[in-house]
């Protein structure tokens, strides 16, 4: 039997166990003795194990058969759940993720196995808690569920004998969704070229509209907006069908701070809520490296040690809660951490300090801007980096990546109480509204999520601080910025003496760019840019406007 | 005419791969399922000439499932599937009244063969 044809549904139907499992331990962990998580793990194992032996990855056999068996251990009594069983199951749930990749690549795999299901074999807890009798009997059990030293060839069969039961049932443990109730799998690629389709629709309705604009005809404007809500009724649907639930990325956070919180040595309570709400697939990638950041910062720097938190009259055991709401249009996610917070005047010192901002700056601002500075490149309050929260990448990073998914990163904290980050994302990345101005000879866009408002200036209006040029709006000094400027371009002449601009937030503070002109917000379908271009600091893509023009779609973020 | 074939697993991958066998066999796959409750339900609803019953399944297991397919229907013609270790339940399972066992992974002549034998009695 030719079995390369079923590769791919073995790929992706085993990474879908992998990720139950990984849960299910995360889960056992918070609630041990969860029946349904016990059984359900055993079952992943189980059905992991059987199709790699139908495909003849002997690799993957191996380290399932020796995770199932570990949970037969464990749902028959014989072994406890407890951190060891957890730390070597999701150990198991890497080496297959990795073997898979190998499999994947068509690579020979080079990882040892052997050693690995040696380990699982003979796991006894550290501290038994079991009658001596008991446990003897328990060691006995482990001892004849040793499989006999790894299979090297691809038969299956010829493992040792494993002794397990049909599980018994198992309620709400949550089971890769199959093919259930009328829904089919449809490949990534697909969703793409249909998002791709509707985007360029997009672009097209734009050119008619322009069209329109010049001809005048009543006929053909109906037959455009009728063609425009059609049209956003398809963005609509196949926006639905590339959402995917949160929970596609949701175990990985889990983990990550089980094991941050391992390393630090703190106890932490981490909460999630919201794993059924659907992203759109493309962002989802995008948001796991700043979520990861974002909660490795509250476990390692939010979180106090246990001692500090018992004498500040805090449970010792921290919190940490990762939450998902959708609100129409909008995703929110929030990082809510019950732990020392941070203090506005603090950040503030510490910015003087390094030299990003001068005393007269720091006094302008408000306690949330005061926060914002934590996002500034290089800005670390944390008295010395830690192993954890790593180097290098920080929350400008962080602040970088939401921001070129079109969203905003909020920062609220209370001294004493806790820190919550909030993120708030377009429910699409393809389709935006976006302002575009002219600079020069040039057209640039700006996603109206960077955009707090726009003003046309009169000269008059502008004062001259030192070297800088800034203006009053809502009692804030404001510093005007060219974007000519900073795009090399030659500078605006504004013979009527009226700048238009618009203002942005970069850096903490609110800062007013100055352009030629303000051309009105348009709805873009943006498409990332080839190499070399895709490494360009400060543009996140291009879109086509509907003249056919291509305009490049700037990240203030990276450009400032 | 075609025997119908109820498929049950709780992996896609498994019932993909049967289907395949079944189909290339000349048999017609009456529906599938991928718990023990939706193969209870199912069985009812088609009831198919055959039936391939996995074990280790989540909501109720092959055995219960088995259990209960009979009590509804005594003649019901079920093969047990599993993996390699869980021939302990053979006893449980011929009790329950499967007809035979069929050990993952498939290989494509031993299930068209068993199934062939439990077919014609």
């Amino acid at each position: 039997m030719d079995m390369s044809q079923y590769k791919a549904l073995f790929l992706s139907e085993s990474r879908e166990y992998l990720r139950t499992i990984a849960e299910q331990v995360v889960a056992l962990e918070q609630s041990p003795g969860e029946r349904s998580a016990v059984d359900a793990l055993f079952r992943g194992a189980h059905s992991l194990k059987g199709m790699a032996a139908s495909m003849e990855y002997g690799d993957v056999v191996v380290v399932a058969h020796s995770m199932e068996d570990l949970m037969a251990r464990v749902r028959d009594g014989a072994t406890p759940f407890d951190a060891g069983v957890a730390d070597l199951l999701l150990e198991g749930v890497d080496l297959i993720d990795v073997l898979l990749q190998d499999v994947e690549q068509e690579r020979p795999s080079t990882l040892p196995t052997g050693d690995f299901a040696q380990r699982l074999a003979t796991y006894a807890p550290a501290a038994p808690k079991a009658a001596p009798a008991e446990q003897a009997e328990a060691q006995g059990a482990a001892a004849d569920a040793v499989p006999s030293p790894a299979p090297t060839g691809p038969a299956p069969s010829a493992t040792a004998a494993e002794a397990a039961p049909p599980a018994p049932e198992a309620e709400k443990a949550k089971e890769p969704a199959g093919e259930a109730g009328g829904t089919v799998r449809v490949k990534t690629e697909l969703l793409d070229h249909l998002i791709n389709l509707t985007g360029e629709l997009v672009t097209n309705k734009q050119r008619l509209l322009t069209i329109a604009g010049e001809l005048a005809s009543p006929a053909l404007n109906d037959a455009i907006s009728e063609t425009a809500k059609l049209l956003r009724s398809l963005h609509d649907e196949v926006m639905k069908v590339r959402l995917m639930p949160f929970e596609a990325i949701s175990d990985r956070f889990q983990r990550s701070v089980r094991s941050v919180a391992k390393k630090s040595g703190k106890e932490i309570h981490f909460e999630l809520t919201g794993r059924e709400i659907g992203l759109d697939r493309g962002m989802l990638e995008q948001l796991v490296d700043p979520l990861n950041h974002i909660l490795r910062n509250a476990v390692d720097h939010g979180i106090e040690e246990s001692g500090e938190r018992e004498r500040a009259g805090k449970p010792a055991r921290g919190t940490v809660r990762l939450a998902v709401t959708r609100d129409r249009d909008r995703i929110q996610i929030t990082v809510r951490d019950d732990g020392r917070g941070m203090e506005p005047a603090t950040m503030i010192a510490a910015a003087i300090a390094k030299g990003i901002l001068t005393p007269e700056e720091g006094e302008l601002l408000s306690p949330r801007q005061a926060l914002m500075l934590s996002c500034i490149p290089g800005f670390s309050t944390a008295k010395e980096v830690t192993d954890i929260s790593g180097r290098g990448v920080g929350m400008d990073a962080v602040n970088a990546a939401i921001q070129k998914l079109g969203g905003t990163l909020g920062i609220e904290s209370e001294p004493g109480v806790g820190t919550t980050i909030t993120l708030r994302l377009p429910l699409t990345i393809a389709i935006i509204h976006a302002l575009v101005v002219q600079v020069g000879q040039v057209k640039a866009a700006i996603p109206v999520n960077a955009v707090q408002r726009t003003v046309e200036l009169s000269r008059r209006q502008i004062e001259t601080m030192g070297k800088r040029q800034m203006f009053q709006l809502d009692d804030e000094a404001i510093p005007l910025l060219s974007l000519n400027r900073v795009l090399g371009l030659p500078l605006g002449r504004f013979p009527d003496g009226i700048l238009p601009l618009f203002v942005t937030e970069a850096r903490g503070r609110r800062v007013g760019i100055v352009v030629d002109r303000l051309l009105g917000q348009h709805e873009l379908f943006v498409k990332q840019l080839g190499r070399p271009l895709s490494k360009l600091a400060g543009v996140a893509g291009g879109a086509t406007l509907g003249d056919g023009e291509i305009v490049a779609i700037l990240d203030l973020a990276g450009l400032l | 005419m075609a025997l119908k074939v109820m498929i049950v697993d709780d992996s896609l991958f498994m019932r993909k791969m049967l289907r395949d066998i079944l189909v290339e066999d000349g048999y017609e796959i009456a529906d599938e399922a991928s718990d023990g409750v939706e193969a209870v339900a199912k069985y009812k609803e088609c009831l198919p000439d055959l039936v391939t019953l996995d074990i280790v399944m989540p909501n109720k297991t092959g055995i219960e499932a088995l259990q209960e397919i009979m009590a509804y229907d005594a003649g019901a013609r079920v093969v047990m599937c599993s993996a390699i270790g869980q021939e302990a339940l053979t006893a449980a399972a011929t009790e329950a009244g499967a007809k035979a066992f069929i050990l993952k992974p498939f290989n494509p002549e031993l299930v068209t063969r068993v199934l062939r034998e439990v077919a014609q009695g």
